[in-house]
């Protein structure tokens, strides 16, 4: 189909045999072949031609068949190509195309189509295109409100069991995606991939998509080839409570599931339904229409862990310790005989995975159709926090943002003991030294015994006889007269009080300059101190005496 | 009353003074023995009432120190040596709290001083190896003498000559009237390595000179002859302290301060050791004199 130049004519020809009067889609196989067709088509004119056909088809069932066997990852396909082309006529065909088909809020959640759409609303240079995809932005948007209140969407069975093939990896990813920050989910989630699409899944996978497997087991692999998307598209995705309401799934499958989720059943009796809570995860981007988007789903599952769940649960890790461990035992005896392997396996498959969000305290025999909603992953990694026998494990987590840095204050006590011994300055040094000093000395007197008291009154010391001096005293000083004169006249500076005197005397009267002179040239005499010395002093004098 | 070794054995202390909080560093009785005058590393001058036994006056020479406090001639009035700021040496009216007059040229701490007894003139020895000799009168300097080492000095008790001590082993005697002709006299000393002089004292009757050192002896010496009578030891001195010794007035005994705060006295014609007397010093006693005549 897709080689040379095609007519439209011919290749409407070729499918006349699909389509009814109106070029609509005939029967429901029909849609199956053309969806294969459609997946071959790379021209234009062929693309635009099957999107006329599905316009033209008005059986929802047909449209659903549609979606269900991969239209919409298609339509996503040729949204994205159209898009990076700008193909202006194309964009505007998706568009008519996408709101003609009966979305769902799982739909949108599959894959970044919503968002194209929205991008496409706001930033398409083409007017028409603008208001085109804001009007499918606004009938989503509803079709997201209503949805999210009514929590099953109304589908009929065979879609829905389809959906839930399709979706539950999905949708367990993004549950994964809800306890972790978007970002590193992605790598787990392309971890887990592969694991879904072997056949071979092993316990996990079983456990997951409870009965899932039994009922239809080909179509999963066989998309997965074709859609590379759903990696991207996980991040849109928020786990839709989609019910199931299929037969009660068979023992084999139940059985990993149940046991795994005994542990944290808190009451066997009154537990019927698998409880499945969700932590919704905060939201990263604001962007409206996406959040509003990725949030929808929540209350849903909310209300519905209310109805179901008659003790309530939290994700957090302590809720189990207000479970009895007698409980968790007693229900497990009924399960089959391999109820540990699949939680080790799980333990070792997913070290990282988040906290978990879902409690299932359903026994077996309870358990209805909801089982197959069951977001089981997330509950794995609660598990291992229960150890055989039911007791708590320890673990360790981090504190919150807010928690990690810790704040004390002290106040200043006034009567804390400083070091008075700390030697501050020099100045402080000596004074301590001579402190010290006197009371070394006044120890010493103590040790003495001596009180040093006054016990001799002062009596005049007796005169010596003495041989007659050599000479008068002072005599020959003219200093002591001229002392005594300057005293005369000038009057005494009386103390009353030591504190009164003064630093430092007076300073001295100027001198006479002349007389400075003349005295150190002429009066002052070299004392002569060896011999040689002497001489040349006297030489020099005779020159001197000579010379003056 | 005349001292033989059983009065001075007999001899007590008759009075204790605090006035310092710090060392006595030097004091100098009166020519008339009425008073004595303290110098203190506490910067304050003290004057004493030998009558009364009283502390009499108290100034302070805290800007320049005060050290080697000496009477002149003059009533009332001190020169001393600075040991703050510079090395000038200071005459100091008593009276009025009033220096009369400055005495700068040393150039390093002064380490004796000495007056002489008849006249107005005074001599200096310093750290900076100089003897000066100086007039009361005149603040410049009337003679200078270059040295190889630390000079003691000190008149004698007639003022016609004085002494110098060099090097610790030299003793040179000069006419004052004369001394620009060189020493008369110059008695050689045994070096002793171990110690230095630390002042250098004549006799009252002008027959003996006394050499203190820091070491542990004295040295008495004959003034005339220049030979060595004795060398007293037995006294603390571990510690290099300077201390002072004296003659008494009658220049028969000779007197020294010690480390434990006692007083050695012997006999100088003999000798002997006369007396250990107990200064009540808790401190080493480095000033030691006695009163002219009385």
């Amino acid at each position: 189909m897709g080689s040379g130049s095609i007519d439209p004519l011919e290749l409407l020809k070729g499918l006349d045999c699909f389509l009814g009067q109106e070029g609509e889609v005939k029967a429901v196989d029909a849609m199956t072949k053309i969806y294969n067709l459609m997946k071959e088509s790379k021209k234009l004119v062929s693309r635009c031609i099957y999107l006329n056909i599905i316009l033209q088809t008005q059986a929802p069932e047909i449209l659903s068949k549609f979606i269900r066997v991969g239209g919409y990852k298609l339509l996503n396909n040729w949204l994205t190509y159209a898009r990076t082309n700008n193909n202006s006529p194309l964009l505007h065909q998706i568009l008519l195309t996408l709101q003609h088909l009966p979305l769902t809020v799982d739909h949108l959640k599959m894959n970044n189509t919503a968002k194209l759409v929205k991008q496409l609303s706001k930033t398409s240079e083409v007017e028409e295109l603008r208001m085109l995809a804001g009007v499918l932005v606004g009938a989503w948007m509803t079709v997201i409100r209503t949805q999210s209140n009514l929590l099953p969407p109304e589908k009929d069975k065979k879609k829905k069991k389809e959906d839930v093939k399709v979706r539950s990896p999905i949708a367990d990813r993004s549950a994964e995606a809800k306890a972790e920050s978007r970002v590193d989910d992605q790598g787990d989630k392309k971890k887990e991939k592969p694991k879904m699409q072997r056949t071979t899944a092993p316990s996990h996978a079983k456990f997951r998509s409870t009965g899932l497997e039994v009922e239809a087991p080909a179509p999963a692999p066989s998309k997965k080839p074709t859609t590379p998307v759903p990696v991207i598209s996980d991040k849109y995705l928020k786990p839709v409570p989609v019910k199931r309401q299929g037969p009660v799934p068979s023992a084999t499958d139940a059985v990993p599931a149940e046991k795994k989720y005994k542990p944290l059943n808190t009451t066997p009796n009154s537990a019927k339904e698998i409880k499945v809570k969700i932590i919704p995860p905060q939201p990263m981007e604001s962007l409206g229409f996406l959040d509003a988007l990725n949030s929808a789903p929540i209350p849903g599952i909310k209300i519905k862990k209310k109805k179901k769940a008659v003790s309530p649960t939290s994700n957090k890790p302590s809720p189990f310790d207000i479970k009895s461990p007698g409980d968790a035992t007693s229900v497990n005896k009924p399960p089959s005989p391999e109820p540990e392997p699949p939680a080790e396996v799980m333990d070792v498959e997913r070290p990282g995975t988040p906290v978990p969000a879902v409690e299932l305290p359903e026994p077996m025999e309870t358990s209805t159709s909801d089982l197959a909603l069951t977001e089981v992953k997330p509950n794995e990694p609660e598990v291992p926090q229960l150890t055989k026998k039911g007791k708590k494990r320890k673990t360790v987590s981090w504190p919150d943002e807010s928690h990690l840095r810790e704040y004390f204050y002290f106040e200043l006590d006034e009567t804390e003991r400083v070091n008075v011994n700390k030697i501050k300055d020099f100045g402080e040094a000596a004074k301590r030294e001579m402190l010290m000093d006197r009371r070394a000395f006044q120890n010493a007197r103590r040790l003495s015994h001596d009180a040093m008291e006054e016990v001799t009154p002062w009596v005049l010391p007796r005169p010596l006889s003495l041989p007659g001096a050599l000479v008068q005293v002072g005599n020959n000083s003219t200093e002591k007269h001229t002392q005594a004169e300057r005293e005369m006249g000038i009057l005494q500076e009386i103390f009353l009080s030591k504190e009164s005197v003064p630093d430092t005397p007076h300073e001295p009267d100027p001198e006479a300059y002349e007389r400075h002179l003349q005295n150190s040239y002429h009066w002052m005499r070299i004392v002569p101190w060896t011999m040689g010395h002497i001489l040349s002093l006297w030489i020099r004098a005779e020159l001197l005496n000579h010379l003056t | 009353m005349k001292l033989n070794d059983n009065v001075l054995r007999s001899f007590r202390v008759a009075k204790v003074f605090r006035e310092n909080s710090d060392k006595i560093n030097c004091f100098d009785f009166s020519p008339t023995g009425e008073t004595v005058i303290s110098s203190s590393d506490d910067d304050s001058i003290v004057l004493y009432d030998c009558q009364e036994g009283k502390p009499k006056r108290t100034l302070y020479s805290k800007k320049y120190g005060v050290d080697l406090i000496r009477y002149t001639h003059a009533a009332n009035t001190v020169v001393y040596s600075s040991n703050k700021i510079d090395d000038t040496i200071r005459y100091l009216s008593l009276h009025d709290n009033k220096y009369i007059r400055y005495f700068p040229g040393h150039s390093k701490r002064v380490v004796a001083l000495s007056m002489s007894p008849v006249d107005d003139a005074f001599i200096s020895g310093s750290l900076d190896k100089t003897i000066r000799l100086w007039d009361l009168r005149s603040p410049n300097c009337q003679g200078l003498m270059h040295l190889q080492g630390k000079p003691v000095c000190s008149f004698d008790p007639e003022g016609l000559i004085f002494a110098a001590g060099v090097n610790s082993e030299m003793v040179k005697l000069y006419d004052l009237r004369s001394f620009d002709k060189g020493p008369f006299a110059t008695f050689k000393m045994n070096p002793d390595r171990t110690c230095e002089w630390t002042s250098l004292k004549f006799s009252n009757d002008g027959k003996l000179i006394l050499l203190a050192t820091n070491g542990g002896f004295l040295r008495l010496v004959d003034a005339f002859k220049g030979a060595v009578l004795h060398t007293f030891g037995g006294y603390n001195n571990s510690k290099g302290v300077t201390l002072e010794a004296s003659f008494t007035p009658d220049s028969q005994f000779i007197m020294i301060g010690s480390e434990d705060g006692k007083i050695h006295v012997w006999n100088g014609e003999s000798g002997m050791k006369v007396a250990v007397l107990d200064g009540k010093h808790t401190d080493p006693s480095p000033a030691c004199s006695s009163t002219p005549n009385s």
